[in-house]
């Protein structure tokens, strides 16, 4: 049977804590795709860590601008943008794992974990052209039958 | 937003446990701070977090546990985290965190390696 495309739009303060309003969202829209718990706890993790990056990154934390999130649920996957107003450009798409020797050995601050999370636990995700032609927007896909990370 | 984080602290024979209660994030910072320094003068060499209560962890709150285990490091107490979500323990592997602090499945693991 196909299953009509269905979107849900929010927009969330640039402040720490309204991450966890995107990641409830794309929590029970991941659960009522089929998506296992652990898949699940996947998205609200990766939901969460994007839309911290946009609010701190994208946006500067400036309390005056919002973090637009649009999650589209397919037949066969989800796919999750975030998108800032863009007060900075997007980092490097090459994304490494974070040096936690140098962070506890003092020698970097401890930090830039985020994308690398996310990439980690996400089938896709990458910054794309923004549709509105300003900002960043951070686009996210997960597919039901994902291989994510055991 | 303020800090959905509570913290208790009670002392064990082998080591203070810092219990964290809702949201380890950077907003919680100070607060994991102040426990871990009030833990770490109770003068035993190790200090237990204890995550089992806590249900949203984001990677500014590893960043927390990072900036305490260097400080720990510095003056040669260790620190041991016990209770972590099998997600959680997921995300605390996948960025290495595991690899630089003991993790343990619950609390009573935790103190018992301590001996």
């Amino acid at each position: 049977m196909t299953r009509k495309t269905r979107t849900i739009e929010l927009k969330i303060p640039s402040e720490h804590g309204y991450e966890k309003m995107a990641m409830q969202v794309a929590a029970e829209l991941a659960e009522m795709m089929g998506f296992t718990p652990e898949r699940t706890d996947d998205v609200r993790t990766a939901v969460s860590e994007a839309c911290i990056n946009a609010m701190e990154h994208g946006n500067t934390l400036d309390g005056e601008t919002k973090v637009f999130v649009v999650m589209t649920a397919g037949d066969e996957r989800l796919a999750i943008d975030v998108i800032d107003e863009g007060h900075s450009d997007p980092p490097d798409s090459e994304v490494v794992a974070p040096d936690l020797e140098a962070q506890f050995e003092g020698r970097l601050p401890p930090g830039g974990m985020g994308l690398f999370v996310i990439k980690s636990l996400v089938d896709e995700a990458d910054f794309v052209e923004p549709e509105l032609g300003v900002g960043n927007q951070f686009r996210m896909v997960i597919r039901l039958q994902g291989e994510g990370v055991a | 937003m303020s800090s959905n984080l509570k913290i208790e602290t009670r002392t064990e024979p082998a080591a203070p446990v810092i219990e964290l209660y809702g949201d380890l994030s950077a907003d919680g910072e100070d607060q994991v701070k102040e426990a871990y320094a009030a833990a770490v003068a109770s003068g035993r060499g190790a200090v237990l977090f204890d995550l089992s209560n806590t249900a949203y962890i984001n990677t500014s709150g590893i960043s927390v546990l990072i900036a305490v285990a260097m400080e720990a490091k510095k003056t040669g107490v260790t620190v041991l985290v016990a209770g972590a979500s099998p997600h959680y323990k997921k995300v605390f592997d996948l960025v290495r965190f595991s690899s630089f602090v003991s993790m343990f499945d619950d609390q009573d693991a935790a103190l018992a390696s301590l001996g």
